[in-house]
């Protein structure tokens, strides 16, 4: 098995709800609420749920864009672990090298005021490359690694098309050789045809420079084809962790079936069952007693209304927080 | 066929400083009568301008330049495009007859009234009811959508709810007029998966219940091959190709479609290979192109035939199955 990159442990990220003139803390948004995972070097793991589950807040206080409340997070650099939770600005800037990370808009992403030369080499530049040429010549390197034309690194943003801007923001998130990439729903704001460009691009990068990716998605047969393992969340918890295979063929959370039979599949002999999740997520401010999942469930018993589940290994590499993961028979994906 | 609504030639440009975009380049097409239509394709490709044009809503500097669009009435058709925009039979037209949701139900909501005092609004302005009938109507409509306490969520502001019940308050006021034909622009695009799938089984009870026509704009192919009846591909402003939802699947006759479901990764696809994506992107909106538009992406392009002359127009491959591809021949008919 391939060793670990970076550990995550107990993570939390409490948002303070405010009232009044004063600012007072009435209560907390729960949006990250005791996450645990392991991310293995070279591999592709994803993370996936419905808006609220916590999913982009994990990755953004895991790089410390947000401070955590609680938890513990080392990344693993030639065998020695490096909290990051606790590192001061002067060590997080050396983390930061390792560790970036590629967002859902290239449209909100990108400053408009600045040329793709900018926006690529500025990475280089807080990282101490001076040289104007030397710069330029990685700038050319990386925009031909992501399949842009050098000769185009003048340009701003405006004159490129949502595809190849996201090419743009590839290109920085490589500048600095980064071992670990937090890729935050890439292509969910991208047509099919330049999706499929783009998750080709993703995959050749890997497969070139050794990245390990946490894949933010909510599309699943996006994330079927590029991830190893998969991290079901909900309301701030991971429900179910599985390699990919074994979660589509047999999901032992029912949300994670509830959320495969929703997914509208692209075949029109394959039409969906009147079987519906009903109802919203969760407010993660007032979360539910019991498994927070309970009052969507078909299955919910009496103790699942009382007693939270906690995530338990079911089989290698099979993590599930259900009640009733041993007796259900759900289905996955059909293929 | 019988037909809601014909649209013959549609022509609609946008006269900008930097140049003119046909943003609907003769566009032909006809929404059946009780059935889901999707119109399908890139962003760009002008499946909003064609739903924006039926109901007369293109601002300046766009304009309808040619072309007709009947709406077949009980009462004898009308052609849309001759009527003044901003005038009575439109506005009632609007709404009554034709409906149309966006994706951001906030397009359609005003966030200073409360919910159920907009959709008693639209009840009063079509029907002659009383206050007090709109209202028991609106909290009956809501109940319908399925909203959970009606009445109480009567008196509630939009920005108390969350998007998939803005969604379904903007459904309720759509078809509170029971109109004939329902023009949807990417209901569901900006909802979660489970959300996106209680809202389309709602929109399809709703068609059964009312015999009402659905117009479905969407990118998402996986949304089009759960709901449409006839599915009509449009590229670079002009449908490609039109035809049932089963044979677009099946066997797709233009290469664009061809290339569009090749793109998605799916069941069929071995996980973590290359997907075929479609090379480069959608021509420049300013641009020209003689022949055949998806000609410069295309792997079948013959030189001399495709890239010369007029934009191919639609031909008949067989009944009720057209394609606009100059190399896809008539079929003979062979059951």
């Amino acid at each position: 098995m391939a060793e670990t990159l970076l550990e995550v442990v107990d993570l939390k990220k409490y948002f303070p709800i405010t009232s009044g003139l004063f600012d007072k803390v009435v209560g907390y948004v729960k949006a990250v609420d005791g996450v645990s995972f392991a991310l293995r070097s070279g591999e592709c793991l994803a993370l996936v749920g419905e808006s609220g589950s916590g999913k982009t807040t994990v990755g953004r206080t895991l790089l410390r864009a947000y401070q955590p409340t609680d938890g513990r997070v080392s990344f693993h650099l030639d065998g020695e672990a490096i909290d990051v939770m606790d590192a001061d600005e002067e060590e997080l800037k050396g983390l930061r090298r390792h560790m970036q990370m590629i967002f859902q808009d290239p449209y909100a992403s990108l400053n408009p005021r600045m040329t793709v030369f900018e926006i690529v080499g500025e990475p280089l530049l807080v990282h101490g490359i001076k040289d104007g040429a030397q710069r330029e010549e990685r700038v050319r390197q990386l925009m031909d690694q992501v399949g842009l034309n050098p000769q185009h690194m003048r340009r701003y943003p405006h004159a490129f098309s949502g595809g190849q801007r996201q090419r743009i923001g590839i290109a920085r998130a490589l500048a600095l050789h980064p071992r670990m990439i937090v890729a935050d729903e890439p292509v969910s704001a991208l047509d099919v045809s330049v999706q499929a460009q783009i998750l080709n691009l993703l995959q050749n990068l890997q497969d070139d420079l050794g990245l390990t990716y946490l894949f933010i998605a909510h599309d699943l047969s996006v994330v079927r084809h590029i991830a190893d393992r998969v991290a079901v969340m909900y309301v701030g918890k991971i429900v179910e962790e599985a390699p990919v295979d074994a979660l589509f063929s047999r999901p032992r959370h029912p949300y994670s079936e509830a959320l495969m039979a929703a997914a509208p599949v692209a075949d029109p002999a394959q039409r969906q069952p009147p079987l519906l999740l009903q109802g919203e997520v969760a407010d993660p401010s007032n979360p539910p007693a019991g498994c927070p999942f309970h009052p969507r469930c078909r299955h919910a018993t009496s103790q699942c209304k009382t007693e939270v589940p906690t995530l338990q290994s079911i089989e290698t590499d099979h993590a599930v927080s259900c009640h009733r993961a041993e007796e259900l028979h759900l289905s996955g994906m059909s293929s | 066929m019988d037909s809601i609504l014909t649209i013959e030639n549609l022509h609609t440009q946008f006269f900008l400083d930097e140049g003119t975009v046909r943003a609907v380049d003769g566009v032909n097409l006809q929404i059946p009568r009780g059935k889901t239509l999707c119109v399908v394709g890139e962003s760009g490709c002008g499946k909003s301008i064609t739903a924006f044009s039926i109901l007369q809503m293109i601002s300046r500097p766009g304009r309808i330049t040619d072309g007709s669009i009947v709406l077949h009435r009980e009462e004898g058709d009308i052609e849309l495009t001759q009527l003044p925009p901003d005038g009575k039979q439109m506005r009632r037209i609007r709404g009554a007859e034709v409906a149309m949701i966006f994706q951001e139900p906030m397009t359609s909501l005003s966030p200073v009234h409360t919910v159920g005092s907009q959709i008693a609004e639209a009840v009063r302005l079509h029907m002659r009811v009383d206050k007090r009938e709109a209202r028991a109507r609106a909290v009956h409509i809501m109940e319908r959508v399925g909203m959970p306490d009606p009445e109480g969520r009567y008196a509630q502001y939009p920005h108390e709810m969350s998007g998939g019940l803005r969604q379904r308050a903007v459904i309720a006021m759509a078809l509170s007029c029971r109109p004939q034909l329902l023009i949807a622009d990417e209901p569901t695009t900006a909802l979660d998966v489970t959300i996106q799938a209680q809202i389309l089984a709602l929109m399809r009870e709703l068609q059964a219940e009312l015999d009402m026509a659905i117009l479905l704009i969407t990118h998402d192919l996986g949304v089009v091959a759960q709901m449409a009846d006839e599915v009509a591909v449009m590229y670079w402003g002009r449908v490609v190709e039109y035809g049932s939802v089963e044979r677009i699947f099946s066997a797709p006759q233009h290469p664009y479609t061809e290339a569009l479901l090749r793109s998605l990764p799916g069941l069929h696809i071995e996980r973590k290979s290359q997907l075929q994506a479609i090379r480069g992107s959608v021509p420049d909106p300013f641009q020209r192109l003689d022949g055949c538009a998806f000609h410069t992406r295309c792997d079948e392009c013959e030189p001399g035939l495709c890239d010369t002359g007029q934009r191919p127009l639609l031909h008949a491959i067989e009944t009720g199955h057209l394609s606009a591809c100059l190399r896809r021949k008539e079929r003979p008919s062979d059951g």
